[in-house]
């Protein structure tokens, strides 16, 4: 049975602030979060109308959030590249700094090892809870994250920071 | 610190930098959501159909129908279309539209109507369906061979609201009425209302809404598609003369003969949070508790704004140990709002209590959408703050260095009672 749109609107005003927060930290850019929260909400919302309220809600449209943004930055194609050598930045001196830094070299990672990264760090997901979300291995999600921290590690110009055993 | 975990901190602290907005994000992913359902509902009534369209200059059109979001199935050719038919001289013309209920828009029959009334071009990707009996939406590319215009629209009889938006993208909009009470609203400029966004993809829409409550809206863009594509023109190829002509044409009345304006939808009362009420005793006297946690002024409260001015609601969030106060604290301009370092005073109870004002630029376009002035209030420990916000407007028009001084007092006079509420919502939330 079909889920009711009220129903929806209280689970959008609920979760969209952290759809935006997300789709933010993989777009960088006000406009395309914006875009991509809208079209997840509305990929959700026909969903729910149609068919039922999925049973976890939230998980459906991170979900849906991170492979529209993975497909969407395959449908741009050439116009955005992430590079092979990351430039070497001197390390900040304060934390803040440091952080800005990280996010901007986030910013340069191909579109998927960004989505693994956040889904890791900022969502908080399991290795296997990213890998069913992306519909990759455990094993390929693993070695992305340790090839993405390495480029992030790379371009902070710095062996300090070593990885979690 | 291990870089996942200085990655961590990085991440919610650029996450919690930022105030999203869930009202837009909301709205929009509904529009979207309907859209969706619009186009698979139009996949099912046509099916595999194609309608064949003869543009002005008698060019024979087929028109792929509803290529939606999970893969179409790419163009129909016409001897694919078994509804295709010819006219006495022998040119494909469309099939006639199935009869339809009485008391229903057609959107076929929109479609038709469009084509018929815009200069002759080809017309390919089009989309049409209803959004129940009184409204019908529709969407095609037009093409007279200088550039593709994506053209979209929609017949109503649920009357929009007409009157014209602040803009400040540079475009402009016009409002105008008609001697039989028929209003319009004719824009033109860039299409996304934001000044810094894809300024050259522009779009004309003009909105004709009747004293029946009969609305027509049509839109040409100076690109093939929405979103995600190049300009293929310098303006779009319609002024908005050229599409207020389309919109007021007699041929609506007749389409929508008999269709009956929906009745007004009873509003319910919004529910009130103990939230709120907290909030609003906090704040004091004359404060009223409203929706989802923002309590608002009374008149007891705003005398000393200048007359027009508007006061939003006081509104409450707690932000976590992601966001450092430092990190709030910094002063930044974005999208026309300028945010101010903060001070630090001591509020009720010996509580160190953060006051930061934002105001709106004065100059650039940002400017043309009025003077806003922002008091937020933070109080409590690192690891959970409560932060107590209100807004107060003017309009481009009517705002004044006396009166934006009047603003900025006002806004002053109300730190006591903001610190009060930030306190209070510290131990509300522990």
């Amino acid at each position: 049975m079909a889920g009711s749109a009220e129903g929806f609107m209280e689970f959008a005003t609920s979760c969209s602030g952290r759809l935006f927060r997300t789709a933010w930290l993989l777009t960088g850019d006000w406009h395309l979060a914006e875009d991509l929260v809208q079209e997840t909400l509305g990929k959700v919302y026909r969903a729910w109308t149609r068919r039922s309220r999925p049973d976890d809600p939230a998980a459906y449209a991170r979900t849906t959030l991170v492979r529209t943004f993975i497909t969407q930055r395959r449908r741009r194609g050439s116009s955005e590249r992430p590079t092979d050598s990351l430039p070497e930045i001197a390390v900040p001196e304060t934390d803040v700094a440091l952080r800005v830094t990280l996010i901007e070299a986030l910013a340069r990672l191909d579109a998927k090892d960004r989505v693994v990264l956040v889904l890791r760090y900022w969502e908080d997901r399991s290795v296997e809870e990213t890998a069913a979300e992306l519909g990759l291995s455990a094993g390929a999600v693993r070695s992305r994250c340790f090839r993405a921290l390495n480029r992030l590690r790379a371009v902070l110009g710095t062996d300090d920071l070593t990885p979690r055993p | 610190m291990t870089i996942e975990e200085e990655l961590e901190l990085a991440l919610r602290a650029e996450a919690l930098r930022i105030d999203p907005p869930v009202v837009d994000l909301v709205e929009g992913g509904v529009e979207r959501g309907l859209a969706l359902q619009r186009r698979f509902r139009a996949r099912l009534a046509v099916g595999t159909a194609a309608l064949v369209l003869v543009a002005g200059a008698g060019t024979v059109l087929v028109v792929p129908f509803l290529d939606g979001d999970d893969g179409g199935s790419g163009p129909v050719a016409a001897g694919d279309d078994a509804e295709t038919g010819t006219d006495a001289a022998g040119t494909a013309v469309a099939a006639p539209p199935q009869a339809e209920p009485a008391g229903e828009i057609d959107p076929d029959a929109v479609v038709d109507a469009v084509v018929a009334l815009l200069p002759p071009g080809e017309i390919t990707e089009a989309d049409a369906s209803d959004n129940g009996p009184d409204s019908a939406w529709f969407s095609f590319v037009w093409d007279d061979g200088t550039g593709a215009s994506w053209v979209s629209g929609e017949v109503s009889m649920v009357a929009s609201d007409p009157g014209c938006p602040v803009v400040v993208n540079g475009g402009s909009c016009e409002f105008r009425t008609l001697d039989d009470g028929t209003t319009l609203q004719l824009q033109t400029g860039p299409y996304y209302p934001q000044p810094d966004r894809e300024p050259d993809r522009r779009q004309t829409r003009v909105t004709a809404v009747a004293p029946t409550g009969l609305s027509v809206h049509l839109a040409a863009m100076n690109a093939p598609t929405e979103k995600q594509s190049e300009p293929t023109r310098a303006e779009p190829p319609f002024s908005v003369d050229q599409l207020a002509a389309v919109v007021t044409d007699g041929v609506w009345a007749e389409l929508t003969a008999g269709v009956t304006p929906p009745a007004p939808e009873s509003s319910g009362q919004p529910q009130i949070p103990d939230e709120s009420r907290a909030l609003a005793d906090a704040l004091g006297a004359g404060w009223a508790a409203g929706p989802e946690t923002t309590a608002i002024p009374g008149p007891e409260v705003t005398t000393g704004l200048p007359e027009g001015v508007i006061a939003g609601a006081a509104n409450l969030i707690t932000i976590g140990s992601e966001l450092s106060v430092e990190q709030h604290c910094i002063p930044m301009e974005e999208k026309g709002r300028i945010t101010h370092p903060c001070t630090t005073t001591i509020g009720p109870g010996g509580v160190t209590v953060h006051v930061q004002r934002a105001t709106t630029t004065l100059e650039g376009p940002y400017a043309q959408g009025g003077y806003g002035a922002e008091l937020l209030v933070i109080a409590g420990p690192e690891h959970q703050k409560t932060r107590v916000a209100i807004t107060v407007s003017d309009t481009a028009e009517d705002t004044t260095p006396e009166r934006r001084e009047a603003m900025d007092d006002w806004l002053s006079a109300q730190v006591e009672a903001f610190a009060r509420a930030a306190t209070a919502g510290i131990q509300e939330a522990g």
